[in-house]
């Protein structure tokens, strides 16, 4: 079960993880619970270790930590530069892992962060740490996610090949750490409608992404544009990563639905459909894990429950043994 | 050498070199296995101490005392030195072969120190951690995460390499058993620094000084290796003054900053 959280938008209502993450450590009993997640550059990286910390606690261990570098229109929400945000990201991670972990109070001095005495209590509830998710949206950042000892999540891809592309990129970093990540490392967020008919589904698709895309992303969009050509948020020597950022979500918002299908984008359909397309996320990016966003945009509360029962019911089924 | 003056005395088993400059309660900078250098940390300090920067005997080309077998010997020699020449009171900072001299210093002269900075301290690198390697690239790369910052180096390969064996002849970095069990008995504040980048002295060596030493504080220098005082001059020198003139106030931020 995962929750996001997001600054300043209207795509979601979830600002901060932690509430939420602390209701349904009380509501469930042997899920695990992905927290996707807090935005680290914007947030005091001690604050966060804590607030997790207590979250693996009361879940009895079922934490997965989700850190994101956040998208560009919640460094103008914050006022933090955006110049600033792989390096807050990189050194802030490093805190936390050392106050998950550090049998003694320490001090941190750093170019961003300066602490003269760490000591969070209590410390999380799995050893070494939590499991940790970090998002790649580019080969940039699968790179870094691969420096460290993280789960890596895809949302919003453009298509199969690229997805695989940056996965593979996280796979030889991860390896170059050190590590050999598996599906179980790999999670793709997709956007996802069930109806008993693919016509159905389709159509309560499209409407929905016709309003998310039209209506609810276009200030983020702006601020995308404005931030990225004025700023460093992906390096100096990454002006691709982007171009291709901005274009991501408006090559989605061009494709029809079938096309969207076909590039593996979305998970749309028939319970017979959505299978086949779950096999072919796991054959194609050897995911281990899908996080299915069932609420979109304008999307009729009966349909997304129907959406859920159809996955439970004649989906799960089928896939759990993937 | 600019404003440092060099003088030489005669201690005990022989003499000693010690560069001194600056003004203000006397501070003994303990120098590392590569040597004593003038870095910008050093200066840092002379702007508010009067520092004394012996040579260990045998480094540098000066003479080896015979008598000088152990660190505790060596550790013993500067006691006597901080009894004549510096009022029989002073603070330390030391690097790395320094930090293990200090300690010394500390557990069996405690009347003769007040606060003490250890960057990286040797002597008690847990087996199976750390190390220094052999080969002098490698080791070249596990000294400094920034080499770029590393100054010329014109001192003749023959001078180096004594340093290197005058530092292996004290046993190089081994675990300093005799010391652990000492660490318990030092009353100097302590403030411990580690690089973390460094894979020359591990974390657990912070750990060890943290748990064992009463009044320590242990400080993980970002983005540094082993050369603390080249990767990060500036971080070094601002937490190792304020340190020193705030004492166990140094943990709170000052309030001029928090209002900014």
């Amino acid at each position: 079960m995962t929750l996001n959280s997001e600054s300043s938008v209207s795509t979601r209502t979830t600002k901060s993880c932690w509430p939420g993450g602390a209701a349904l450590t009380q509501r469930t009993k042997g899920i695990k619970l992905a927290m996707l997640g807090n935005l680290l550059p914007l947030l005091n990286p001690v604050r966060v270790a804590e607030e997790y910390a207590m979250l693996d606690v009361m879940s009895g261990g079922r934490l997965v930590a989700g850190f994101v570098r956040g998208i560009p229109h919640e460094y103008i929400a914050y006022n933090v530069s955006p110049d600033e945000s792989r390096g807050r990201m990189r050194e802030a991670l490093n805190i936390i892992l050392k106050a998950w972990t550090e049998p003694e109070p320490f001090g941190w001095e750093g170019e961003y962060y300066q602490y003269r005495a760490i000591s969070i209590w209590p410390r999380p509830r799995q050893s070494p740490h939590p499991h940790i998710m970090m998002s790649a949206s580019n080969k940039e950042s699968a790179a870094f996610v691969g420096e460290f000892p993280a789960m890596v999540g895809l949302t919003l891809i453009a298509d199969l090949d690229i997805a695989a592309g940056i996965i593979d990129t996280w796979k030889e970093s991860a390896k170059a750490h050190g590590r050999n990540p598996g599906p179980e490392d790999i999670l793709i967020g997709q956007q996802t409608c069930i109806c008993e008919t693919d016509e159905e589904a389709h159509e309560h698709m499209a409407k929905a992404l016709a309003y998310f895309h039209g209506v609810l992303m276009r200030p983020q969009q702006d601020a995308q544009r404005i931030v990225i050509q004025g700023t460093r948020f992906f390096g100096e020597a990454n002006a691709q990563a982007g171009e291709y950022f901005v274009k991501r979500l408006q090559t989605l918002k061009e494709r029809t639905i079938k096309e969207q299908i076909e590039a593996g984008t979305i998970l749309c359909g028939s319970p017979q459909s959505v299978i086949k397309q779950i096999r072919r996320l796991r054959d194609k990016l050897g995911a281990g894990h899908i996080n299915m966003n069932m609420k979109l945009g304008t999307m009729p509360d009966e349909v997304v429950w129907k959406s859920m029962e159809l996955f439970r019911d004649r989906v799960l089924p089928e896939v759990r043994s993937l | 050498m600019d404003f440092f003056t060099e003088a030489k005395h005669q201690i005990n088993s022989g003499a000693l070199s010690v560069r001194v400059a600056g003004e203000g309660r006397p501070l003994v900078h303990l120098h590392s296995a590569g040597g004593p250098r003038l870095s910008h940390v050093v200066r840092a300090l002379a702007g508010h101490h009067t520092v004394h920067q012996p040579t260990c005997p045998g480094f540098e080309g000066t003479p080896k005392h015979p008598a000088l077998k152990t660190v505790s010997d060596y550790a013993d020699l500067i006691a006597v030195y901080i009894e004549k020449h510096c009022g029989g009171d002073c603070d330390i900072v030391a690097e790395s072969f320094g930090g293990w001299v200090a300690l010394w210093l500390a557990a069996c002269h405690p009347g003769l120190i007040g606060q003490m900075v250890l960057e990286a301290p040797a002597g008690l690198c847990p087996p199976g951690k750390g190390g220094l390697p052999a080969d002098p690239q490698e080791r070249f790369r596990k000294l400094y995460a920034h080499p770029e910052k590393a100054p010329e180096d014109n001192r003749p390969v023959e001078m180096l390499q004594a340093n290197g064996a005058v530092f292996m002849g004290f046993g190089g970095l081994k675990f300093d058993e005799e010391l652990a069990a000492k660490l318990p008995e030092i009353k100097a504040r302590t403030l411990v620094l580690i690089g973390t980048l460094d894979e020359i002295i591990p974390p657990e060596t912070g750990h060890l000084l943290k748990s064992k030493i009463a009044l320590s504080y242990l400080t993980y220098i970002w983005d540094a290796a082993h050369s603390l005082e080249i990767d990060q001059p500036e971080k070094v020198a601002t937490i190792a003054l304020d340190f020193l003139d705030r004492g166990e106030s140094f943990i709170v931020k000052p309030g001029k900053d928090a209002a900014e």
